[in-house]
């Protein structure tokens, strides 16, 4: 496969499979906590293959801070793997927390959060995939859904909070 | 719900929007793996992926009904099987099925195959899991579809030596009408 040719398929081919999953995973535990904590996880998964996936698609430069990297991925990183762009904005004083909103989110397209559901973060997969994301490039952080457009929030947003940067350690073979 | 407005109160886009492959093949594999470790045998893993797959027909021929101009109702078994290989397949992989073949000796079996299985291409298959496809996901979207439109069946996936992935689709022989045939 050519290099940085961007394959792409149908959105709502995408967002209906997401749906299914959460169905799947909804029908398979108990609680809505417990189905945001296995969508935590895989989205943990996806962020950590995405870093491969967007270094060697693209010409990035290396990202010297945490702030700088939150805004590349939220910038280029939404842009290439959802289509959308997203914004980080009021950070603390001190460069470890900020706010992410995704604009236009693509997984919520046909979605309705039933009654019974009201702990569902519907999409937290985010979080995870995020948190992915940022371990591979040495921070260790929380991510937590903070707005949900399915709770009547006017956008999604999330709180990306740096716990801690990870050393680089080489594996021991090197 | 206060501020948002209902899903089915917003229009529908003319043309749905594109996504980054990578980004749909990690997710399925994703589906994948956390299907793996809830079973027991391949069999029931394929059948898992169904469902799944099944959840995703049901809506997905909805809005491909919403947005087809031509309001045509598909009354006869080759009408529907060409829907599958053209129609369906495009707006799943932006490209027809590539071989659509009766089974000899049987009006209601039908074998649609893709050289190229979009969603096989990204899951390797370890040896204990010997003949599974993953495209039983794809199965079960198809059976959605097919009994959306009135002629349920039951889709099998299977991988055949130089046609890459075939579905096997058995028509109901009870409940498909003589004149449809």
């Amino acid at each position: 496969m050519a290099r940085r040719e961007v394959k792409r398929v149908n959105g709502e081919l995408f967002t209906m499979t997401y749906g299914a999953l959460v169905a799947q995973l909804l029908e398979d535990y108990e609680s809505d906590d417990e189905v945001n904590k296995q969508l935590d996880k895989m989205g943990y998964n996806i962020g950590v293959r995405m870093v491969d996936d967007f270094i060697a698609n693209t010409n990035t430069e290396r990202c010297g801070s945490f702030k700088e990297t939150c805004t590349t991925l939220a910038k280029e990183g939404f842009r290439m793997f959802l289509g959308v762009t997203a914004t980080i904005s009021n950070w603390t004083a001190d460069d470890k927390e900020c706010t992410l909103t995704i604009d236009d989110n693509p997984l919520v397209a046909f979605v309705e959060l039933p009654d019974e559901h009201r702990e569902l973060n519907y999409c937290n997969m985010y979080c995870g995939a995020i948190r992915g994301a940022l371990e591979l490039l040495q921070y260790r952080t929380r991510v937590t859904m903070t707005k949900d457009v399915l709770k009547g929030d006017k956008d999604t947003q999330l709180t990306i909070t740096l716990l801690e940067v990870l050393d680089d350690v080489p594996p021991p073979e090197d | 719900m206060e501020s948002r407005t209902h899903p089915l109160d917003r229009a529908l886009p003319r043309v749905p929007r594109d996504i980054s492959l990578s980004t749909y093949a990690l997710l399925f594999s994703e589906v994948v793996r956390y299907t793996t470790n809830r079973v027991n045998s391949v069999p029931e893993l394929e059948q898992k992926l169904a469902v799944i797959g099944r959840r995703v027909g049901v809506r997905l021929v909805e809005v491909m009904a919403m947005r087809d101009r031509t309001s045509r109702r598909r009354i006869k078994i080759h009408d529907v099987l060409a829907f599958l290989q053209t129609n369906l397949w495009r707006t799943l992989f932006g490209k027809p099925a590539d071989l659509l073949e009766q089974v000899t000796s049987d009006v209601c079996s039908y074998m649609l195959s893709d050289h190229d299985m979009l969603v096989n291409k990204f899951i390797s298959i370890s040896k204990e899991y010997g003949d599974l496809n993953c495209a039983a996901f794809v199965g079960g979207i198809v059976e959605a579809a097919v009994d959306g439109m009135g002629f349920p069946a039951e889709v099998a996936a299977h991988t055949v030596e130089g046609k890459g992935t075939t579905l096997l689709i058995k028509f109901d022989h009870t409940k498909i009408p003589q004149e449809a045939l």
